[in-house]
């Protein structure tokens, strides 16, 4: 290597050693994005409470478009077919001929002294009619006889009927078709618990602040006409980490020398020594500082109030268009104190970092509500739900509102 | 890897510790301020692989979407930096090749003829010259990519060329010769640059 070349790699090495250009902050959120999509398709049991939003959403709008088909495309039982089984199972009359029988129970002797021109009358109309009987039925014989050969009859009943009829009648009975009632209680007291997942927009140069929670509600229902109206409590617990800066005093090397302990002639030349040295590393307490987080716990009590419509019933199954607001207060707070890892260090301070929360919301709720009636009584319902907030969850700063996902699971039962 | 060159440690801050550790537990507010501390500096590795900003930034996404996800197999063995930055060399290697085979890159071996002309008067040149980073980064990215990776890994990020010719799949006497011919394109280029300035 020549020593322009070494010039080169020096110029390159010296001109971009503190070189730190800012590439766009799309990048970040393009990071975010790839990250959660890499979460959400690498599905396993670890991330599981982390993907449960996502996996319920798509869950519930799975069930839903299933749902959807199935009560779109699946009518009563077709009326051929449940003609052919009639038709197939019909008997027809052991005597065919009831106008003989007729005919002799009403023949009167001319000479029985009674006039016989009324009877004649009689006669003629009870002719008439039993003609237009024993028309009809061999008209209807004919009719229920002609399609079906005992061979077809057999290979439609085989082939067909039965195995659609056997879904049928199980859908019948899943859906509550076959003989199920809804009590007709108009009041409804329920239990539900779920997943919010919170997304706070904290503007273009850092990422959304996210946050799952878990809910718990208790609720209160009237319905009328597949109108209803809905209030309760529900409370939102919060998990959530506090950033601290912690100001530290940590033992550190602060500079090393060679100590030289003692010398011996040198074997193999006898004009030098050797030297028996040591090196010595001097330590001394050092400031220091970290960026540290703690595990913070919140939970708000939030009161409902919303309104609802019944868009369709199917046996045991229903859906519900509903929306509404809330309100929402911070009820309890659990802060943890941070901790440094163990070892020789000596806290000189934290300083609390984490963005103040708000203590109050108001918002709005938008959602589904899946039902399954799973006796007279007790109702399953799937609700997920889209929120609002009138306000950002932290106090500082200029910051647009969040919102959030979730999905609600629980029972209720009617009064 | 020589360690001479890039002035980096394996003892990790306390900070950098915190920080892992939030990213292996998934945690998003620490990925992002992981990402705050590094990446200006991964910014600059990604310019000088690529041919411009907009490509430099799809790297650097990309990397850095790798290393979170494989932060977990981070043992706290090497520098962590040192880490971050063979991940981005690596993704940038594995970009060039994509586009490669897409045919929006080309080997630029034309640059053959250009350097065969003066070479004497050129590698005469030795003299201190200023340029400023763009200009430098600049000058990376007009190189033919053969040339601009064996001159980064070698010059810039203090590979052996045993290990580019590994990570370029080359000869080892392929990257000795790319990069005597991308000093060469670079005096050449510097030598321009002064001359215009002049």
């Amino acid at each position: 290597m020549d020593h322009s070349q070494d010039n080169i790699d020096q110029l390159f090495q010296q001109g971009l050693d503190d070189y730190s250009p800012t590439p766009s902050p799309k990048v970040w959120q393009g990071v975010s994005r790839g990250l959660s999509w890499t979460e959400f398709a690498s599905f396993n049991f670890t991330n599981f409470a982390h993907n449960i939003y996502l996996i319920s959403v798509s869950s519930v709008a799975l069930v839903g478009v299933i749902l959807t088909a199935f009560l779109t495309f699946s009518g009563n039982p077709s009326p051929e077919l449940l003609t052919t089984e009639v038709i197939v199972n019909q008997e027809i009359p052991s005597n065919p001929n009831p106008v003989e029988v007729s005919r002799a129970a009403t023949s009167i002797p001319s000479d029985s002294g009674i006039t016989s021109e009324p009877d004649e009358q009689a006669n003629e109309k009870q002719k008439i009619r039993l003609e237009k009987q024993k028309q009809e039925q061999i008209t209807r014989t004919e009719l229920t006889i002609m399609p079906l050969t005992p061979r077809a009859a057999y290979q439609v009943l085989e082939k067909d009927t039965v195995k659609r009829d056997f879904w049928t009648r199980t859908w019948d009975k899943i859906a509550g078709l076959e003989g199920f009632y809804r009590h007709p209680g108009k009041f409804s007291l329920g239990l539900s618990s779920g997943i919010d997942k919170f997304v706070q927009p904290m503007g273009e140069k850092i990422n959304d602040y996210t946050a799952n929670s878990n809910t718990s509600q208790l609720k209160v229902r009237y319905e009328n006409y597949g109108f209803q109206i809905e209030t309760g409590l529900m409370l939102n617990k919060w998990e959530d980490d506090g950033l601290y800066n912690a100001n530290y005093r940590d033992w550190d090397t602060i500079y090393s020398y060679i100590r030289v302990d003692y010398f011996i002639p040198d074997p193999t030349n006898p004009d030098s020594v050797v030297l028996i040295k040591e090196i010595v590393y001097v330590c001394d307490s050092v400031d220091k500082s970290a960026l540290i987080s703690a595990s913070n716990k919140y939970t708000y009590l939030t009161i409902p109030l919303q309104f609802g419509y019944k868009l369709a019933e199917y046996g045991r199954f229903g859906v519900t268009a509903w929306l509404g607001g809330a309100i929402s207060f911070e009820s309890t707070r659990q802060i943890s104190s941070p901790a440094l890892p163990s070892g020789a260090r000596t806290k000189v301070s934290y300083i609390d970092i984490t963005p103040e929360r708000r203590t109050q919301w108001f918002m709005y709720n938008a959602g589904l509500r899946f039902d399954i009636m799973l006796s007279r009584r007790i109702q399953l319902e799937i609700e997920p739900y889209y929120r609002a907030y009138t306000k950002p969850v932290f106090t500082n700063g200029n910051l647009s509102n969040p919102h959030s996902l979730g999905i609600n699971a629980g029972l209720s039962v009617k009064f | 890897m020589k360690t001479g060159q890039s002035n980096e440690t394996n003892m990790l801050s306390f900070e950098d510790l915190q920080l892992i550790d939030g990213c292996k537990r998934g945690k998003r507010q620490f990925q992002n301020l992981l990402y705050q501390r590094y990446f200006r500096k991964m910014f600059a590795v990604c310019l000088r692989y690529s041919n411009n900003q907009a490509e430099a930034e799809d790297i650097l996404q990309e990397a850095f979407v790798k290393v979170f996800k494989n932060i977990s197999s981070y043992t706290g063995n090497g520098s962590f930096e040192g880490w971050m930055k063979r991940i981005m060399i690596n993704t940038s290697l594995t970009q060039y090749q994509k586009n490669k085979r897409m045919g929006t890159s080309v080997d630029l071996e034309v640059v053959e003829p250009y350097l065969t002309e003066n070479d004497e008067k050129s590698e005469q040149s030795g003299r201190a010259v200023s340029l400023n980073t763009d200009q430098l980064i600049g000058l990376i990215q007009k190189l033919p990519a053969g040339y601009k990776h064996v001159f980064s890994m070698y010059a810039l990020d203090g590979f052996t060329h045993q290990e580019i010719a590994d990570s370029l799949g080359i000869n080892i006497n392929t990257s000795k010769s790319q990069l005597s011919k991308a000093r060469k394109y670079l005096q050449k280029e510097i030598e321009k640059l002064t001359e215009n300035t002049r």
